[in-house]
């Protein structure tokens, strides 16, 4: 049975209509100690069927680990939401289920449009920043 | 956060949601743009606060 529901994906096929640059979604799961994170999996392979302008790739988080360290993957499972050609450095972990669901597909529609949304004041302090910043934001599945 | 026991008593998490910018900077629910743009400005002022592990701080 699929993660996302025939109604579902009508309505992810209308929201993706505002997409605007392709967006590759790398997901990191790991079967054997955690079966449940084959779940994350599913489910971005899942919404790449849905739009041809998002692609998946799947990535062992023990075996490629290669490419847990290139894309600085910290824990599984994970999803690292990222441009074709610039990688905003967007990650989430854990299992997107219920709210969490709209942010990953809000993340998805930001990084195809390149604009964060943030005012220009903002934008302008930020520019004088040059240390990276390391933000996170916690929360529960709902 | 009760997928990550680790991370979420690292950080203190008995709320959420919590941002946590740096690895001292922090503040619960939701906060205006101005807010959180003074939090990432006092973690990148913050030798202490940033140390990224390696390269690419994600």
């Amino acid at each position: 049975m699929p993660l996302i529901t025939d109604e579902v994906a009508g309505q992810l096929k209308e929201e993706f209509g505002r997409l605007v640059h392709p967006v590759r979604l790398a997901v990191f799961s790991q079967a054997l100690a955690d079966p449940e994170s084959e779940q994350v999996k599913r489910l971005v392979e899942e919404l790449a069927n849905v739009d041809s302008r998002i692609t998946a790739e799947s990535y062992n988080f023990v075996l490629d680990k290669e490419k847990v360290e290139s894309l600085g993957i910290r824990r599984s499972p994970a999803i690292a939401v990222m441009g074709a050609e610039k990688d905003y450095g967007i990650r989430m972990y854990g299992l997107p289920s219920g709210y969490e669901f709209g942010t990953l597909v809000e993340a998805i529609l930001d990084v195809s449009s390149g604009d964060s949304g943030l005012s220009d004041p903002t934008r302008a302090a930020l520019k004088a920043i040059t240390t990276p910043v390391h933000v996170q934001v916690f929360s529960t599945p709902t | 956060m009760t997928g990550y026991p680790d991370v979420a008593q690292k950080y203190h998490i008995s709320s959420v949601p919590k941002t946590v910018v740096g690895e001292t900077h922090e503040f619960v629910g939701a906060g205006p743009e101005s807010m959180l743009l003074k939090h990432v400005q006092d973690a990148a002022a913050d030798p202490a606060g940033t140390a990224p592990a390696s390269g690419l701080i994600v």
